[in-house]
């Protein structure tokens, strides 16, 4: 078995042989799609769904029309990375189910989703063992793939989360599994703040229609910005933060319980961030995290986007303005 | 007598003794004094004031200098000195007279003025005139040190019955130097040049015989040589029809072969002194990515080559890393390098072949050396318990994870990994009789690899840790029967552990293998005639491998996979573990028919291998039911032939070819990851070439090959693969191309060669399926190195490395991946653009002290010269909007010292 990865361990100071990037995918100076959230966000086969881009642009949302949906059926090749087959990125194919066109679309998860796409095995063919099925991902989930054209030859891939039966467990933990587990809620944000020297933490409202932004920064400041989640119980409930859920150990084939962690992506049309991505990690309970931004030079709105992802593929986000006089 | 108030006149000469005792001989003129009854006349009190004074209108010069001999007994004290001669020189420029003015003992005065006596002058000129003259003369004795470049041959002849040594047997080197046998046997060749040498035996009671030794130097070679006299109580025309045992002529090299000695390999530059990392500098070998341990033969993939040390396999020449291999170097002999066509006595690998001949335990006495430098340190100890035991037991760990924190307060773990191993051999070899001996030997290596990416984001946290390991303990009887057939029997055991944890943010990577590994090899070769060497044997290995596996099939990556270096694995996890058994019994034979007056050998064999494979599970697991096995059973017959022909003297053509078989990876044989049905991977090789020189001087040698391999295991094309078919033996592959070879063996001052090797290397993912440039293929491949010995014990020595880049596939674009916020890459075509070429010059200077029985050497090791930023992987920016590289290690200065006694 080859192991390529293992070839890259270099001896020598990384900042030294690794090279640094110029990363600017924090910064919004184009129309973009930074999200998509599907309700629910865990669906039964059968069941309808909905899909809602966050679609921004320089000046705060963008003209989402141009979006075009389509569910991807091809299965992914055993060795492609990714979470959708590459093939599926085109207009138009015998392998997509069109959704639509927007900002947000509502589609139907297929009754075959979990052969194709989850732990049940695919129909064989004629004379033909059966396929392998679907692993699936850290969390025990498995995922439609759902394909987005942005119009402007961009390209997304935005997986609805389904509720498939695990296989391969015995009657009782499958049993005991499926009285047990609950879907996966979508995370929402509590609040953004700004957090001074002294701890003190000034709420930073979300945007509102017909409500000017009262939060200001001066140009050149850097703040401590904090964002909260909902703080959910160790216990097996719905939640909006990080929740608790059943997991099926794929070493032992027992059932396990493991906390959702959560990471938060942070999006501005101007400034800086200290960091792109932070959060937390599923063994840690705190339901916030903070991320430094500094104020552009120059005075004028900076729109913020806040987007939190569970790692069951919840989302959730709000959108801010701030202030630079 | 007048001084000549010409100031001290000082002349050096710089002397070297004929004997290796490294001793110098420095002489002064110290001043000059006027001499000689017709040209100086002592100033009397009755001589008149007025007469003229003489003047020396030219000083004497010494135009025939006559060595001395470094008195042994002060050169076995270690003691340097001067003596003060007066010398009296007449006017024809003979010395007359020595008078020791100052002593430095009997033995210095006594030699000093020997020589002195016989010095040669251009007489000095008083007045213009030749005249006699005294002068002061410092002869000084000083030892100086230099690097050894010749060995000694030493060692005793006796009657073969009786073992009572024979005197009066003339023994040659070469056809050239002689020596005959003293009273008790003895008999011993000073300075002679390292390598291999004919020594021949005759005298008037012996039939001629001839055998073959090889020197190193620095060292002396003791032999003993046990000989059946004529039997003089037979008629003289009788007296030949002695009982010869007729030994089988030393094994032939294989068709393609690299051998290189232990004193040539500690000299290459950028290798510390670690003989076996010289293999990394031979032909046909790919340059490893900095950080790599991987050997890549003839573009055949790593864990295709074979590694046996002594006829014991081990997995792995290398710690991790690439920094140091696994054997010390004191206990190695020589290193073979095989890449292809290899002869039947080995299988079990498709790819290339590495053969570590361990030393024998010399001298008496213990002995042994203590090195260090930034890495690790390392020891080795030999001792001989009388004449028929000797212990070696040598080990090495390193401590650069317990350095650096005294020299930072950071974890550097946490950002660098740092590679922790070691590893510890041990010998004891009895001579039970002549010609025959038992070794018990063992050996652990062990290695540990910690990295940590840390960051902000928990699903962008990286940590490895790669723990590998080996055990090996062995028998080896070695014995020359009374029929003269050469019997060797090497049973070993021992186990592998191979452990990946990996965690990329919240998809681990997990990947034990734990292994019993028991082999046999037992040989019996004889010469049956004249033109016939035969040998035939049996290689046995039973391998018992325990797996397990939890991750992303695509974690680690496979030859034809997308892939790109940091990119998170594919969080989808999966898990299987079972237990694999591959087991072969070959036996082999090979018969090696010397034609043509011994120039044409055409050596056919033959290997037949039943392979017997087992996995504990064929399907993957469905809840509390018991996994039902799969058995495998199927015999490969492996024909191999090889074939020399040498017309004329330091010519030879040479071709080979062979089929070759491997079992699959244990991991392979997984139900979920891979197939339990796997079978045999097979190749065949082809080769031919030649060779011009002598291989103890200067010689090239150039070799095309073509491998070709068969039902390799590839990923299953399916869009949704067969279940326990996630792997198929479809694959293809084929390497061809040439290497050349410029070679000059070591001799007095210089070692060195030039290689270059062309070649590509291909694999498809089925029959008819396109071909694409494999990972690891090379075009090209140049290395050029020397050492210069430069006397005085300095020795300088140079590596120059070009070669090609490996292929990787591009990115031609991203998309956006909702579900996690970061991007996911567009693959162009496979392996369709290489990173940029590699290129490196590296020195070494070292300086050995001796102090009597002990030396010193320190080495500076000075990696990459010019400071070359060479790539050693692409990487990309989070959106893949931007390509650059990862670069290798800088100019890296490593400074070492080792001590041997």
């Amino acid at each position: 078995m080859v192991t390529r990865a293992a070839v890259a361990v270099v001896m020598c100071g990384a900042a030294a042989c690794t090279p640094t990037f110029s990363d600017e995918t924090t910064i919004v100076s184009a129309p973009r799609l930074l999200a998509v959230q599907a309700v629910p966000a865990e669906a039964a086969l059968g069941d309808g769904f909905t899909m809602t881009a966050l679609y921004v642009g320089p000046t705060g949302p963008a003209d989402p029309s141009g979006l075009n949906w389509a569910i991807c059926l091809l299965p992914k090749p055993l060795g492609q990375p990714g979470p959708i087959n590459p093939d599926c990125f085109v207009d138009v194919s015998a392998g997509l189910t069109p959704l639509g066109a927007g900002g947000s679309v509502e589609g139907t998860v297929p009754e075959d989703a979990c052969q194709l796409f989850g732990p049940d095995s695919p129909p064989p063919q004629p004379g033909q063992p059966s396929a392998r099925p679907t692993d699936p991902d850290s969390t025990g989930g498995f995922y439609l793939p759902v394909r987005i054209g942005t119009g402007d030859g961009q390209w997304a891939a935005a997986p609805e989360r389904i509720a498939c039966a695990p296989s391969g467990l015995t009657q009782q933990v499958f049993t005991a599994f499926s009285s047990g587990y609950h879907v996966n809620e979508n995370p929402s944000v509590t609040s953004l703040s700004a957090v001074g020297a002294d701890g003190g933490a000034t709420p930073i409202a979300p945007d509102s229609p017909g409500v000017a932004s009262a939060f200001a920064v001066s140009a050149g400041e850097h703040v401590s910005l904090r964002v909260e989640w909902p703080s959910c119980p160790p216990t097996t409930t719905p939640c909006a933060g990080a929740e608790t859920y059943l997991y099926i150990d794929p070493t032992t084939k027992q059932i396990s319980t493991q906390r959702e962690s959560m990471v938060a992506s942070w999006y501005a049309t101007a400034g800086a961030f200290d960091v792109d991505r932070a959060g937390r990690a599923d063994n840690d309970p705190t339901p916030s995290v903070d991320n430094g931004w500094t104020a552009p030079p120059s005075s004028g709105l900076v729109h913020v986007w806040l987007v939190l992802r569970d790692s069951r593929g919840g989302v959730g986000w709000e959108s801010y303005t701030i202030k630079v006089p | 007598m007048w001084q000549a108030g010409l100031g001290n006149l000082q002349r050096l000469f710089q002397v070297r003794a004929p004997l290796r005792g490294l001793a110098f001989a420095w002489s002064a003129a110290f001043s000059v004094t006027l001499a000689g009854a017709g040209t100086a006349r002592a100033r009397g009190k009755d001589e008149p004031a007025a007469q003229t004074a003489h003047k020396l209108t030219k000083p004497p010069r010494l135009v025939h200098f006559v060595q001395a001999p470094y008195p042994e007994s002060e050169k076995a004290a270690g003691r340097a000195a001067s003596v003060v001669l007066e010398l009296g020189i007449n006017a024809s420029g003979a010395v007359e007279k020595v008078v020791v003015k100052e002593s430095a003992g009997t033995a210095f005065d006594a030699a000093a003025a020997q020589a002195a006596g016989q010095f040669v002058f251009e007489p000095a000129e008083v007045d213009g005139k030749p005249a006699a003259i005294r002068l002061l003369y410092r002869y000084a004795f000083v030892l100086r040190t230099e690097a050894p470049t010749t060995g000694i041959l030493a060692g005793q002849v006796r009657d073969v019955r009786t073992k009572r040594p024979l005197a009066a047997v003339h023994i040659t080197v070469d056809g050239g130097r002689s020596a005959t046998t003293d009273a008790d046997g003895y008999f011993r060749f000073d300075d002679v040049l390292p390598g291999k040498h004919t020594i021949a035996l005759s005298g008037s009671h012996l039939t001629e015989l001839q055998t073959t030794e090889s020197l190193e130097a620095g060292r002396q070679t003791t032999v003993t040589y046990d000989v059946e006299p004529q039997d003089q109580n037979k008629p003289a025309e009788d007296r030949d029809d002695l009982e010869i045992v007729v030994t089988p002529p030393a094994v032939e090299k294989q068709v393609v072969s690299t051998e290189v000695s232990a004193d040539e390999g500690r000299r290459i530059p950028g290798t510390q002194g670690d003989v076996l990392k010289v293999v990394e500098n031979l032909p046909g070998v790919a340059r490893a990515s900095v950080g790599s341990a991987q050997l890549v033969v003839w573009g055949a993939a790593p864990e295709d080559t074979r590694v046996f040390v002594d006829g014991v396999p081990i997995p792995s020449l290398y710690h991790q890393g690439g920094f140091r291999s696994v054997i010390h170097s004191d206990m190695v002999n020589s290193v073979e390098l095989l890449p292809g066509g290899w002869g039947a006595e080995y299988g079990r690998g498709i790819g290339g072949l590495v053969n570590v001949q361990l030393k024998p335990i010399e001298g008496d006495g213990v002995h042994g050396s203590v090195s260090g430098d930034l890495l690790d340190s390392a020891a080795d100890v030999r001792a001989r318990w009388g004449e028929r035991v000797a212990v070696e037991v040598a080990g090495r760990k390193s401590y650069l994870d317990s350095v650096l924190p005294l020299f930072t307060s950071r974890n550097v773990g946490q950002y660098v990994p740092i590679p922790r191993y070691y590893d510890a051999q041990t010998r004891m070899i009895w001579d039970v009789s002549p010609g025959e001996t038992l070794e018990i030997g063992g050996l652990v290596s062990s290695d540990t690899v910690d990295d940590t990416v840390p960051s902000a984001d928990p699903t962008s946290v990286q940590q490895q840790t790669h723990d590998t390991s080996f055990r090996r303990i062995w028998l080896r009887y070695k014995a020359r029967a009374s029929d003269g057939a050469e019997i060797l029997i090497v049973p070993s055991f021992g186990t592998n552990s191979d452990s990946l944890v990996d965690q990329f943010g919240s998809v681990p990577t997990n990947l034990d293998v734990e292994a019993a590994v028991a082999s046999l090899r037992a040989s019996w070769r004889k010469k049956v005639a004249s033109w016939v060497t035969l040998t035939a044997g049996v290689d046995g290995q039973f391998v018992q491998s325990r797996f397990s596996r939890t991750g992303s099939n695509t974690s680690p990556p496979r030859t034809g996979d997308d892939y790109v270096f940091g990119q998170a694995p594919t969080d989808e996890i999966a898990h299987d573990e079972g237990t694999t058994v591959a087991a072969s019994m070959a036996p082999f034979g090979t018969a090696d028919f010397s034609l043509m007056d011994g120039t044409l050998h055409i050596v056919p064999g033959v290997r037949v291998d039943p392979y017997l494979l087992t996995v504990s599970s064929k399907a993957p697991t469905v809840g509390s039911t018991p996994p039902t096995g799969l058995f495998s059973e199927s015999t490969q017959v492996e024909p191999r032939l090889a074939v020399r022909w040498s017309p004329v003297p330091a010519l030879t053509w040479k071709a080979g070819w062979g089929i070759y078989h491997q079992p699959p990876a244990p991991a392979d044989l997984s139900a979920v990851f891979g197939n339990p049905t796997l079978g045999l991977e097979s190749a065949e090789h082809l080769l031919a070439g030649v060779s011009v020189g002598s291989p103890d001087t200067l010689s090239f040698e150039m070799t095309a090959f073509r491998t070709t391999s068969q039902s390799l295991a590839v990923r299953s094309p399916l869009p949704s693969p067969l279940v326990a078919q996630a792997l198929v033996a479809t694959g293809i592959g084929r390497s061809r191309g040439l290497q050349f070879l410029v070679r000059k063996q070591l001799s007095k001052r210089l070692f060195g060669w030039i290689t270059y090797t062309l070649s590509k290397s291909e694999r498809a993912d089925a029959p008819g399926a396109p071909y694409y440039p494999y990972d690891f293929d090379q075009t090209h491949v140049l290395g050029a190195l020397a050492s210069l010995n430069l006397g005085g014990g300095f020795e300088v020595g140079g590596r120059f490395r070009f070669a090609t880049g490996y292929p990787r596939t591009p990115v031609t674009g991203a998309y956006f991946d909702v579900q996690t916020g970061t991007y996911e890459p567009f693959f162009g075509q496979l392996n369709s653009i290489r990173i940029p070429d590699f290129v490196q010059v590296d020195v070494r200077v070292s300086k050995r002290f001796t102090m009597g029985q002990s030396a010193i050497e320190a080495y500076l090791d000075l990696q990459n010269v010019t400071n070359r930023a060479n790539p050693e992987e692409i990487v990309y920016s989070p959106d893949y909007s931007q390509r650059r590289y990862i670069t290798g290690l800088p100019i890296l200065p490593v400074v070492g010292a080792r001590l041997t006694w």
